[in-house]
């Protein structure tokens, strides 16, 4: 079984502002984890399941998750975690800046975990990733990988 | 003979065009006004409720005595009839009844009579009006009688009253006769008519006398049965030297041959009183032709009547078909609205958050490198970006309050304040205000919507008590007259009230930047939350007073869903 700590945090999203700035938050709280990335639906669900059987990577400690991204979307690639074996006890974070009621109703229905939206201030947005990297990657205890497959 | 659209009678003499100078004897015309007249009027707007009903009946009768004593009106010439011997005809008894007094005498007192039976067509597809004339029955001496002829002669269908779709309302007939006078008995049958439960409405009679007679009291009667609808009413009409009694039965749930219960009208029209003793018998207008297109006239109006009717019932039915398009299109252009709140929520703060977090990289990666200008201009161009990220915010919340689906119920407004006060002092916990929250207020009405107001004016009495050693801030709930009036008072800075009424406006603000943050939306969403719950709200204050915003909730039925 894989140490939570080494697994990788696996961060969905199009927009390079805000990639450089959620790196470079992570970076701040905690150095340690590999960070991957994904700039669209279908590279995350590539990361998470792989183009074939062999390639499969080790599971993400948790998935920040934007929802507005190209070719599939984050509802989607949300609903293919929950429907794949492997994937259905990931832990999902939406982070998105949409405040919009249907969004956090939907992506609560798909199955994530949390919802969060990004805040305009960055000090917020930091102080908000550091809750979650603090949360997720040392409070929180995931089923182990084998079994959750 | 029933010959269309008052063509004359084929068997009248030559000598009838001039009528009155004849005085005997002499072909007259009893007109169309002088004829029992049917108006039977559809109504053809379904879903009218009874009392519209009732007043488009009546309506309607006004508007058919109206029409009839302009065509009265322009006939002609007095309307005189003659004391001369009329043709006695057999008895009658039925006549006999229908006067008020038998008429007899010694003189060469007759009256010709006829009866006409209008027969209801049988059946709507094959709609047949059968005009015939009863026995020619003598009234007074023996002898004198004097029959009438054929009543195919005596008797001119001068037209259908017809609705646009062909359907025959009633008939209306001209009569001619050859005696100088008579009595003219009308008898409509609508032997195929019934009404629910009511009176059949098989025998509706009506007699008009338009012969000379010496008790010209006796000489108008009717019967028409007060069953038929129930309420009869009638009215007398001075014309001339004569009279017109208009009898109105507004009839209802007709039913029978003619398929369906449409709401029934009907006017018989009779000519009062004449004037007795006349030497002459002159007919009721001059000419037959005249009467016969006055009555044209008539029944051409009637038509119109129904036509107006029906074209009022197809411009209701397209009235709604419009409601509906436009409903569609405030639909649609209410989803537009709300996909592009959705995008400025989504895509407007995306850069916004990039100028913000970038600004900070800079002033912490490269503050160094900056000297305390660049340094305060980094903290400008971020505290801009953040009020925009407000303003969006705010904006979006007032787009939302417009357009929220509300649920009404009862809110508890204490509860609500509290939390609110409670949210404040976490976020601000070095504020030291005072609050007195009136325990158990509540409200019906949408839970979301007025917690975003209670916050807004909650907010803005923290926010303008900030300058006060000892703020104090309260909510409560008052008597008004109109209901409760729900309050919040600050001892704050207040405001001018001069400029009151521009407070609710959007982006108004009455306080400058540097003394007290805001973009002005907080209270036009406050006022559109009010106004969608059918309420008031309103300020009161002054500056250094203090402010008192106070709103009602209306009564549980104002506000749009």
């Amino acid at each position: 079984m894989r140490a939570i700590a080494d697994r990788p945090i696996l961060v969905v999203e199009d927009n390079d502002d805000d990639i450089v700035l959620a790196l470079r938050a992570l970076r701040e709280h905690d150095a340690g984890h590999e960070i991957a990335l994904a700039r669209d639906g279908v590279t995350a669900s590539d990361f998470l399941f792989g183009t074939t059987e062999m390639d499969a990577r080790p599971l993400p400690a948790v998935v920040l998750l934007d929802l507005n991204l190209p070719r599939v979307s984050g509802f989607e690639v949300l609903q293919r975690i929950r429907a794949h074996e492997r994937t259905r006890f990931l832990p999902v974070v939406v982070l998105t800046s949409s405040r919009a009621e249907e969004d956090i109703v939907s992506s609560y229905t798909l199955g994530a975990n949390s919802y969060v939206r990004k805040p305009v201030d960055y000090e917020e947005f930091r102080r908000a990733i550091a809750a979650l990297g603090e949360y997720w990657l040392a409070l929180n205890e995931v089923p182990p990988e084998d079994r959750a497959q | 003979m029933t010959t269309p659209q008052g063509a004359p009678s084929p068997r009248r003499p030559a000598g009838a065009s001039k009528p009155w100078l004849g005085l005997r004897r002499v072909t007259y015309v009893v007109t169309a006004i002088a004829t029992a007249l049917t108006l039977v009027t559809a109504l053809l707007i379904r879903h009218v409720n009874e009392d519209s009903e009732r007043r488009q009946l009546r309506q309607r009768t006004h508007e058919a005595s109206l029409v009839l004593e302009s065509l009265i009106g322009t006939i002609e010439g007095p309307m005189r009839f003659s004391a001369q011997a009329l043709n006695a005809l057999g008895p009658n008894e039925e006549l006999f009844e229908l006067l008020a007094e038998p008429v007899t005498g010694e003189d060469s007192l007759a009256a010709g009579a006829a009866i006409l039976q209008v027969r209801a067509p049988a059946s709507t597809t094959n709609p047949r009006v059968v005009v015939r004339a009863g026995a020619p029955l003598a009234l007074t001496a023996p002898g004198a009688r004097r029959a009438l002829g054929p009543v195919n002669d005596e008797i001119t269908l001068l037209n259908f009253l017809q609705s646009s779709v062909g359907r025959r309302m009633g008939v209306l007939l001209a009569l001619s006769g050859k005696a100088d006078g008579y009595a003219l008995y009308v008898e409509m049958q609508f032997s195929d008519m019934r009404l629910e439960g009511e009176e059949a409405f098989s025998d509706l009679k009506y007699a008009v006398y338009v012969g000379g007679a010496p008790r010209s009291d006796a000489l108008l009667f009717g019967t028409a049965p007060d069953g038929i609808g129930g309420k009869r009413e009638s009215q007398r009409v001075a014309v001339g030297n004569s009279e017109l009694l208009l009898v109105a039965t507004p009839s209802r749930n007709l039913n029978g041959s003619l398929a369906g219960a449409l709401p029934w009208l009907v006017i018989l029209v009779g000519v009062v009183g004449t004037a007795c003793g006349a030497a002459a018998v002159e007919a009721i207008g001059r000419r037959r032709d005249a009467a016969v297109k006055l009555a044209g006239d008539l029944a051409t109006r009637t038509a119109e009547l129904i036509v107006t009717q029906e074209q009022l019932a197809d411009l209701n039915a397209s009235l709604e078909d419009t409601v509906e398009d436009r409903t569609r299109e405030l639909q649609a252009a209410n989803r537009e609205l709300e996909s592009f709140a959705y995008a400025v929520s989504h895509d407007l703060r995306a850069p916004l958050r990039a100028i913000d977090g970038f600004g900070l990289a800079l002033l912490e990666d490269c503050g160094d490198e900056l000297d305390e200008r660049g340094r305060d201009y980094l903290r400008r161009v971020r505290a801009a970006t953040q009020r925009m990220g407000e303003l969006i915010d705010d904006i979006l919340t007032l787009s939302r309050v417009s357009r929220a689906e509300m649920t009404r119920e009862v809110v508890d407004l204490s509860a609500l304040a509290r939390n609110t006060i409670a949210r404040m002092r976490d976020a601000d916990p070095d504020r030291d205000v005072e609050v007195v929250i009136e325990p158990d207020v509540s409200a019906r009405g949408d839970a979301r919507l007025l917690r975003i107001a209670l916050d807004n004016l909650l907010g803005n009495a923290w926010k303008f008590t900030s300058t006060q050693s000892q703020a104090r801030i309260e909510f409560g709930c008052r008597r008004g007259d109109d209901g409760p009036v729900y309050f919040v008072r600050d001892n704050g800075t207040g405001f001018d009230p001069r400029y009151a009424n521009k407070l609710f406006k959007p982006f108004q603000r009455l306080h400058h930047d540097q003394d007290f943050e805001g973009n002005g939306i907080g209270l036009a969403t406050v006022a559109r939350v009010i106004d969608r719950h059918g309420g008031r709200v309103w300020a009161d204050g002054a500056p250094g007073k203090g402010a008192t915003f106070s709103f009602t909730c209306g009564d549980g039925r104002g506000g749009a869903a």
